[in-house]
């Protein structure tokens, strides 16, 4: 992060330092992540199941077959709440396509244009879509 | 009661999903393109000759936002408060020095003071995204910020009315009672 500064006096050791030592707390603070992100998981399986465990002996297979065929009679309020939580799911994700297409068509001609007027100028070295460069994944 | 098992069980997957990938995505790319935005008002205003295009503050800040823009995706409040904490006081001093804030006002030197105030109205915008990049690209933050947020609307804001209201009040008497001391 600090790489990218290029401030007055900057000593490129002292950049090169604090750089390690920000990826040493972002890998530290990436696995904190992760574990919330997956325990998340693990949780919901964990409770799956024992949802799975309060029907054994209650509810049978049959009975489960016929619930999923039940989702057919749900309500129609059900229905439109979980058509309206998928749609725009589906809405925003095509929303997102749309605009790293828009992004993909346009940002050759605005560097084109910049680098006309300003020759050295630098980039943010995303990809052509405006995504993270694979080589900058965590 | 099957079907609410298994349809809470998927709602909660998804939620998850939402949460875990869909926000910070979101959140990312929501940065990236606010930046894209004010980087984009620097480049013009240099392009208009306020600025040449090598001068260091402007290649500075060009230089932080682009960095902001490709490393986005690592930014992120805990990080950022660990590396922060775990500073010795040299490398704090370091930090303090390549930073925004250590070079910036003796880089402005010279420039005409309308130049140096939108450069820096620029930088200050770029912290404020900064700042809500890393506060609200946590969900854990949102959902405790957001609700704060939303608390002190409702709450404080009437109460800073009401207050203001009296205020107002409690001046007007002040004032009549002066007129009328002043008559006495």
């Amino acid at each position: 992060m600090a790489g990218e500064q290029n401030g007055a006096g900057d000593t490129d050791l002292g950049i090169e330092a604090l750089n390690e030592k920000f990826g040493k707390w972002e890998a530290i603070a990436g696995i904190s992540r992760d574990f919330f992100r997956w325990s998340g998981l693990v949780g919901l399986a964990f409770f799956g199941y024992k949802s799975i465990e309060a029907l054994s002996g209650t509810t049978t297979v049959a009975d489960i077959g016929l619930s999923l065929r039940t989702f057919a009679s749900v309500k129609v309020s059900q229905l439109v709440a979980w058509m309206f939580g998928a749609g725009g799911v589906a809405y925003g994700l095509g929303q997102r396509r749309l605009r790293r297409d828009t992004v993909e068509r346009l940002q050759g001609r605005i560097k084109r244009y910049e680098t006309l007027v300003d020759p050295d100028r630098s980039s943010s070295s995303l990809t052509p879509r405006g995504e993270t460069r694979p080589e900058d994944q965590p | 009661m099957t079907e609410t098992v298994i349809a809470t069980f998927v709602s909660l997957a998804g939620l998850w999903v939402l949460v875990f990938w869909l926000y910070r995505d979101y959140r990312v790319d929501l940065f990236r393109q606010e930046l894209f935005q004010v980087r984009d008002e620097l480049f013009d205003f240099a392009a208009q000759g306020q600025i040449p295009f090598d001068h260091p503050a402007y290649v500075g800040l060009r230089e932080v936002f682009n960095g902001y823009i490709r490393f986005a995706h690592r930014v992120g409040i805990l990080p950022a408060a660990l590396f922060s904490r775990s500073l010795t006081d040299e490398e704090r001093v370091t930090c303090e020095q390549l930073s925004l804030h250590g070079w910036w006002d003796s880089e402005l030197d010279g420039l005409a003071v309308p130049v140096a105030r939108r450069l820096s109205d620029l930088r200050d915008r770029g912290e404020e995204l900064l700042e809500r990049h890393l506060i609200l690209g946590s969900p854990l933050l949102t959902s405790t910020v957001i609700p704060a947020v939303v608390l002190i609307v409702v709450v404080w804001l009437p109460v800073a009315a009401v207050k203001s209201a009296w205020r107002n009040i409690l001046e007007s008497v002040e004032v009549a009672a002066r007129e009328l001391g002043q008559v006495a």
